[in-house]
């Protein structure tokens, strides 16, 4: 790692705009968080137009800032209304919201804000130091090892979103599908298009993520109002006890490497690596019996491991230009209409990008930790609105992003659709992410698969021929195999069981 | 899940069935390299077969199969339904209004419309939401990022 890069970095993040963005975004990620309904994806893609006046930088400081925070934020709902801000959060809830039960709200909400800083802070070091290496790594990557990246993203995400794998799967393909829509970029003839003009320059991933990730979740919102009735908790005693730390620092060491490195893996992103990080602490703890009735460690593992594993994310976002999650896969989609190269090569053809995010991460987390700590009674309050209010006001930014994206009443249309579309997905329990992700993958995955196969003359073993790829291409298949193998032995023991009774 | 899984299997086999009929029609390639029906075509028929399987999946379920996910799918309340197609309905009103009345007055009457009438807040909550949110983005997308918007009668 050269030094110099990083005071690049410095030197960019610590200009009063880019603070001033990076402030921004973590307050804004803290309240998305903290607000049921709206996650981090939706709050991307619906403030990601509001930065197309700024510099890559300051837009990637500010996105960048949300998806962090909202690791934050999600902690407040899990400790004071027991009802997670963000899948992420779901685990904090366990003990959270116990604590608060017993008068320790504050306590829990502290050691959320101080174990997500030392995991925020630490996997941001991690995030310096290997992520350069892989992106000179992939450098040599062709399209082979690309398709076969793409492919085990997909496949990871569509297996790990939780609930189905084969509706995990069908969402993939789809998103693949209208990733095809326009005109074919190698022989020029037109796809799906039905005549419509619009449709020849490609579906733009923005109304997509907005109308699946915003408005599916706000027209949810409108069928079934969400009523968040916060326990009257007295937030004092934010900082921890000695008696707190002595139980915590294991759990947020533990948590911030599960979180960094779940994080990295495709798909698999910050809820897992709560519970994994929860599973742990549970199986290492001297008192396995007490998780559940509100024990300190377990908050503190899981929300250092959600915001350990925001951060991992960015490593294959930034070192490889392939996403691994919804909100992700909307950062690629940001860096393109900036009119960037994500890949390996974006590190050394704009390095300010890179060098200056991970410096903003740095401020970002010093920020969070003062938001939190004296300001989260003030947060807290946030959740006194009533969510029907906000509703008009992220529906009003939404429609306006959209259409300013192209100038164009048809991507507003285009939000509509994908915004039904994402209300019933949501209702019968099909994730929305690896749809766009797979919108935003569509493209370059197919331009992988077909110059291969037209150098080979048409042979599809061309993709296992490279050692990198078939690994990767193995590791795509375990993933989709994997739940369909566990539920089998999982069967198989269950009737012997039976058997042996 | 299980009939929800049934007819959410059908429907989606309808639609990779109907993305495989027309992907017929695009070039799938030459001798020796995939055209632009190549994906479209196979990812059409992967679909369908996915698809396929969750329906058989729900139908199995639905016969008491061994293992399957019996859990009921959620009951939809029919008030609820009737807010969102209230929603959906103003939505697409508001982009046909578009051009004739302008993208502000639009998304104007839009929001009222869903605050005073889907929502029904009091008369201050739903004017001082629908005011305040296009002022705000008026501020930001068009005076800030002079973003080109189309413009009505009354001049926004």
């Amino acid at each position: 790692m050269n030094p110099d890069h990083l005071l690049l970095g410095f030197s960019l993040a610590t200009t009063p705009v880019n603070l001033l963005f990076a402030f921004l975004g973590v307050l804004l990620g803290t309240i998305i968080g903290a607000l049921p309904g709206i996650g981090p994806s939706a709050g991307v893609a619906v403030l990601l137009p509001v930065t197309f006046g700024m510099s890559p930088v300051s837009a990637m400081i500010m996105l960048a800032g949300i998806y962090y925070g909202a690791q934050y934020g999600g902690t407040i709902t899990s400790v004071l209304i027991n009802t997670p801000g963000e899948s992420s959060s779901v685990m904090t809830t366990l003990d959270g919201y116990q604590m608060a039960l017993k008068g320790r709200a504050g306590a829990a909400l502290g050691i959320a804000a101080i174990g997500s800083f030392i995991a925020g802070t630490l996997s941001v070091v991690l995030l310096m130091v290997a992520a350069p290496p892989l992106a000179e790594w992939a450098v040599s990557f062709g399209p082979l090892e690309y398709f076969a990246l793409m492919v085990l993203g997909l496949t990871t995400l569509a297996s790990l979103t939780g609930g189905s794998m084969l509706k995990g799967l069908a969402m993939a393909l789809a998103g693949l599908l209208l990733g095809t829509v326009g005109i074919d970029l190698m022989m020029g003839e037109p796809r799906y298009t039905f005549g419509m003009v619009e449709l020849y320059d490609r579906l733009d991933f923005l109304p997509v993520a907005v109308g699946l990730f915003a408005l599916g979740e706000i027209l949810y919102n409108i069928y079934q109002p969400v009523r968040l009735e916060p326990i009257k908790a007295k937030l004092s005693g934010l900082l921890p006890t000695r008696q707190d730390w002595r139980d915590s620092w294991g759990a947020i060491a533990r948590g911030t490497v599960i979180g960094f490195f779940v994080g990295v893996l495709p798909g698999a992103g910050a809820t897992i690596a709560s519970f994994l990080a929860y599973a742990t602490e549970k199986r290492v703890s001297k008192r396995p019996e007490q998780f559940g009735t509100g024990v300190i460690e377990g908050v503190a593992a899981p929300e250092s491991a959600n915001n350990a594993a925001s951060t991992g994310a960015l490593v294959p976002l930034m070192a490889l230009g392939i996403p691994g999650s919804g909100t992700t896969a909307v950062m690629l989609g940001a860096l393109t209409l900036y009119g960037l190269q994500p890949g390996p090569l974006l590190m050394s053809t704009n390095p300010e990008v890179f060098w200056g995010l991970v410096a903003s991460m740095y401020v970002g987390n010093v920020m969070l930790l003062i938001l939190n700590l004296p300001l989260a009674p003030a947060f807290a309050s946030v959740l006194r609105i009533p969510y029907s209010v906000l509703i008009p006001i992220i529906i009003g930014i939404a429609l306006f992003g959209v259409y300013s994206v192209e100038n164009s009443i048809f991507n507003v249309g285009v939000a509509l659709l994908f915004g039904g579309i994402g209300f019933v997905t949501r209702i019968y329990g099909y994730p929305p992410a690896p749809l766009v992700l797979a919108v935003v993958l569509g493209p370059m995955l197919e331009k992988a698969l077909r110059q291969p196969m037209q150098m080979s003359l048409g042979r599809l073993d061309v993709f296992v021929t490279r050692p990198v790829s078939a690994g990767i291409l193995a590791f795509a298949l375990l993933a989709v195999l994997y739940p369909f193998v566990l539920s089998f032995f999982a069967r198989r023991r269950e009737q012997a069981l039976a058997g042996s009774r | 899940m299980t009939r929800a899984n049934f007819v959410g299997g059908l429907l989606l086999s309808a639609f990779f069935g109907a993305t495989l009929w027309e992907a017929w029609s695009f070039q799938y390639g030459t001798e020796f390299a995939p055209g632009p029906g190549f994906a479209p075509v196979w990812l059409s028929a992967i679909g369908l077969c996915v698809s396929l399987l969750i329906a058989a999946h729900g139908l199995w379920a639905m016969r008491g199969g061994e293992g399957s996910d019996k859990r009921a799918a959620p009951a939809l309340e029919k008030w609820g339904l009737g807010r969102v197609a209230l929603s959906l309905l103003g939505l697409a009103a508001m982009v046909l209004l578009t051009e004739p009345l302008g993208l502000v007055a639009s998304i104007l009457l839009f929001l009222l419309y869903l605050t005073l009438v889907v929502q029904r807040h009091s008369v201050a909550v739903g004017i001082g939401a629908s005011v305040g949110t296009v002022v705000f983005v008026y501020v930001v997308f068009v005076y800030f990022l002079e973003v080109p918007i189309p413009k009505g009668p009354l001049g926004f």
